[in-house]
């Protein structure tokens, strides 16, 4: 009879205002991300119209691939430090070998490829030889950036083939291409995350791995399949930028960490794990990029963006727990 | 002042999330008495002393010590006014000394503020002393045996002018010599006048150290009474309550002719596990007693893949198998619902709905899609059956009541059409009433056809559902009943624990 009470109790109260709570929080986020153009809109003359809004898109196109990947890992409870250095190699592999051979759309696959198969060294190493996550993968943002350098001389690479500036420059009915596939990725995550037992399996690994294990669900698996899923992602992105740029950067992506994690975290994606949706990851990349975008805009030398930034992780990371309880 | 009262306690409530641990209690401490806490699980005991002794908040109520109402904030206060506490596990610094743990939070200070380390030392030595402990002061705390560990809490408890220690289930990891130490030192305390609170599961303990005993039954208050008045059976009984259904759902093994769905021959595990055999047969309940650490947990975790097996074999339905993670387990259609819910058995931020279709949910998918309205209606069905009660299968598993939790927890199993299901502890931090709704399940799901393993330390509970129970002690199987009609507690008990009672007596 006590538990009777309770459950009215709970069915009174406690159920419908979380979901209330975090219907509250998505929109939240929208409307900072709205609030912050507006202002933006306000301060630079420059600053609100297409031209300029495509330009911002351009620039979170990139990112926002990386980011869904980031999303994926972070649903199951860990990080991934290395996107940047993934998409800084992938970059330079294709603009090397292309600017040596010619015929871009085999070193796009072999591009992809690289992506993947460090993801897939990252994720095996976490599960196979039980390194810790952030330890991995800060180690092989460190040896990529290395790689990088390496392979390149430290120069950055020039290309103006017409297929290597495809993906980044084309424009479908006005709009630049990276904005459409960043658009058609989140939608086709949207829908695995939420429909199909991949991300049935991603959020309970985040939810409570040790419960998920003794459910049957091998993690290990996985944990391997979402790292190798986010270095294709990175790759991806890290390709898409020395198209829409040009040319291959020594030093492309080395942003990425921080941004990636504090978009996603702004969006909504909890960093323990389980839960969050990953269109909130696309609001928190927006709110990201138009704060970078805006603050250069308004007159503030570049490097306020990287504080920007920071504050921003550290407001989300604590909105995040404000959640929580 | 022989019976004056040292602490009173009124009206006293506490809540942790969708669980009542205590509601409105009262209790009363006389000045130099063992008054012991009595009750199962989940009864409220460890609450009541944690909040008496500072570690938690009451909600609500009153608590009047040495004549004034106090309210700490944490356990150092309560300390410093002479409530200590020791702990059920033992918290201290293993690389620090004895001396320096016993002054933990308060070291003697010297010139400039700095640890005054031969004061700390002297005292110590002092208080050591006591029970001729002072031959450790310097020792490290990680070369020492739990029960020297449980000592030093002691004398933490007596740095300051202490009037009341609570014992939180002191002698659950002792040796039988260590108990009876505790026992004499127990008996010392109470000559110098201290009061003292004993928490135990242990009846035996009870009779022979407590001069009263207060029981407490679903965080309510139940009675208090002297010890020497009553019987063992009076104490059960009134733990238990009388108006439970909690009785017979055993069977008589000889009406169980189902084949072997489980069967186990020489596993081990070459560590806590060693040449265990037995088998489960279709329509039956085996029931595995022991105390913590006996090894029933581990043999199960090694059925299920968590452990892999070093030796033996495991047989299911008949045919040999391999089990080396429980993604095997789970295939071969075992289930296990684990003792530590919250860390093993459910995931708290998911929906009901999720929970219950995690080790099946391929089964309800095409081309890796969930089929929504297939999987609703599995949900749906289970949480009728099992009568869980909660807003939607959209609710999340923290917000339930714990009883409703492990119902989902076991919910997954009875889903994914399991045979074999072993719940290690099925009805830890449950209250009564789920209590009897999961023991008759049990019963229902053997009826079904089902192998069930029940794995418990509460002795009437493996009495009341089991149709067959082994009894562990040291990673071995002490004792097989092939049938359980008219057993005693004593009867069972004392396989579990070897000649311990005996060397008590």
């Amino acid at each position: 009879m006590n538990e009777k009470g309770v459950t009215t109790a709970m069915k009174s109260s406690i159920a419908p205002k979380r979901r209330f709570g975090s219907l509250v929080g998505q929109a939240r986020m929208f409307l900072v991300l709205v609030a912050l153009i507006a202002v933006f809109s306000v301060s630079s003359p420059y600053f609100f119209n297409l031209k300029n809004l495509f330009a911002i898109g351009l620039t979170i196109s990139v990112i926002g691939i990386v980011c869904i990947g980031q999303s994926l890992i972070l649903l199951t409870g860990a990080f991934d430090l290395s996107v940047g250095g993934i998409a800084g190699l992938s970059g330079m592999v294709v603009g090397l070998l292309t600017k040596q051979y010619g015929n871009y759309w085999l070193w796009f696959c072999v591009g992809l490829g690289v992506g993947t198969l460090i993801g897939l060294v990252n994720g095996l190493l976490i599960t196979k030889l039980k390194i810790n996550a952030l330890i991995t993968t800060l180690s092989m943002m460190t040896i990529l950036s290395g790689v990088v350098y390496l392979v390149s001389g430290g120069f950055a690479i020039g290309i103006n083939l017409p297929s290597f500036r495809f993906l980044g420059t084309t424009r479908v009915f006005g709009i630049p291409l990276p904005i459409i596939i960043l658009v058609l990725l989140y939608a086709v995550f949207y829908v695995i995350l939420k429909f199909s037992v991949f991300g049935r399996y991603v959020y309970s690994i985040g939810g409570n791995a040790e419960a998920a294990r003794l459910s049957g669900i091998n993690v290990d698996r996985m944990r391997i399949l979402v790292y190798t899923l986010s270095g294709l992602l990175a790759g991806l992105g890290g390709i898409v930028l020395a198209s829409r740029l040009g040319s291959a950067q020594v030093d492309a992506g080395s942003q990425y960490p921080i941004n990636s994690i504090a978009a996603c975290v702004l969006g909504g994606i909890s960093i323990a794990g389980g839960e969050g949706v990953i269109w909130g990851s696309l609001i928190g990349v927006g709110i990201v990029g138009v704060l970078q975008s805006g603050l250069i805009m308004v007159g503030m030398p570049s490097y306020y963006q990287w504080i920007a930034t920071g504050l921003v992780l550290l407001a989300a990371v604590y909105l995040d727990q404000l959640r929580k309880n | 002042m022989q019976d004056g009262i040292v602490l009173r306690a009124q009206n006293v409530s506490k809540r942790f999330g969708g669980v009542q641990a205590l509601d409105k209690v009262g209790f009363e401490l006389r000045r130099g008495e063992v008054h012991a806490l009595v009750g199962e699980n989940g009864a409220g005991k460890s609450t009541l002393i944690k909040i008496i002794c500072g570690l938690y908040q009451r909600d609500e109520g009153s608590i009047v010590y040495e004549g004034k109402s106090v309210d700490y904030r944490d356990n150092l206060q309560a300390r410093m006014h002479g409530i200590g506490i020791v702990p059920q596990d033992i918290q201290l610094a293993p690389k620090l000394t004895v001396a320096e743990n016993i002054f933990m939070g308060m070291y003697p200070r010297g010139r400039m503020g700095l640890v005054n380390w031969k004061e700390l030392r002297r005292r110590a030595t002092e208080i050591a002393e006591t029970f001729a402990m002072e031959r450790f002061v310097d020792t490290k705390v990680e070369a020492l045996g739990t029960g020297h560990r449980q000592l030093i809490e002691i004398l933490k408890a007596l740095i300051f002018e202490t009037k009341i220690i609570a014992f939180d289930e002191p002698t659950a990891a002792l040796s039988d010599e260590e108990t009876r130490e505790l026992f004499t030192l127990i008996g010392k305390l109470k000559e110098r006048g201290i009061s003292l609170i004993y928490v135990s599961h242990r009846l035996d303990e009870i009779f022979k150290i407590a001069d009263r005993f207060t029981v407490f039954r679903d965080g309510r208050y139940v009675a208090t009474k002297n010890v020497a008045e009553v019987s063992k059976t009076d104490i059960i009984n009134l733990m238990v309550g009388r108006d439970l259904n909690l009785a017979a759902v055993r069977r008589d093994p000889s009406s169980v002719q189902g084949p072997a769905l489980l069967e186990v021959k020489h596993l081990s595990n070459g560590r806590s596990v060693q040449d265990i055999s037995f088998q489960v047969r279709k329509g039956e309940i085996l029931g595995f007693f022991g105390m913590v650490g006996s090894g029933r947990t581990e043999t199960a975790m090694t059925i299920f893949g968590v452990t892999p097996p070093q030796g033996g074999e495991i047989l299911v339905k008949g045919k040999t198998v391999k089990i080396a993670s429980p993604i095997e387990a789970v295939r071969l259609g075992i289930g296990l619902v684990p003792e530590n819910r919250i860390a093993q058995g459910v995931i708290l931020g998911a929906s009901i709905r999720n929970n219950i279709t995690l080790p099946f949910i391929r089964r309800l998918s095409r081309a890796g899609f969930i089929r929504g309205g297939d999987e609703g209606a599995v949900v749906a069905e289970f949480m009728d059956n099992l009568r869980i009660k909660a807003p939607s299968h959209r609710s999340k598993v923290k917000t339930l009541s714990g009883g409703n939790q492990q119902k989902v927890s076991i919910a997954k199993w009875l889903a994914s059409r399991s045979d074999i299901i072993i719940f290690d502890e099925p009805t830890h931090g449950v209250d009564v009433g789920a209590k009897a709704e999961i023991y008759h399940l049990l019963r229902k799901l053997a009826d079904e056809g089902k192998a069930i393993l029940i794995i418990s330390s509460e002795l009437p509970e493996i009495l009341n559902v089991c149709d067959r129970i082994c009894v562990f002690r040291n990673g071995c199987i002490a004792m097989r009943f092939e049938e359980n009609r008219g057993l005693s507690e004593e009867e069972v008990i004392k396989y579990a624990i070897g000649n311990v009672e005996a060397s008590v007596e």
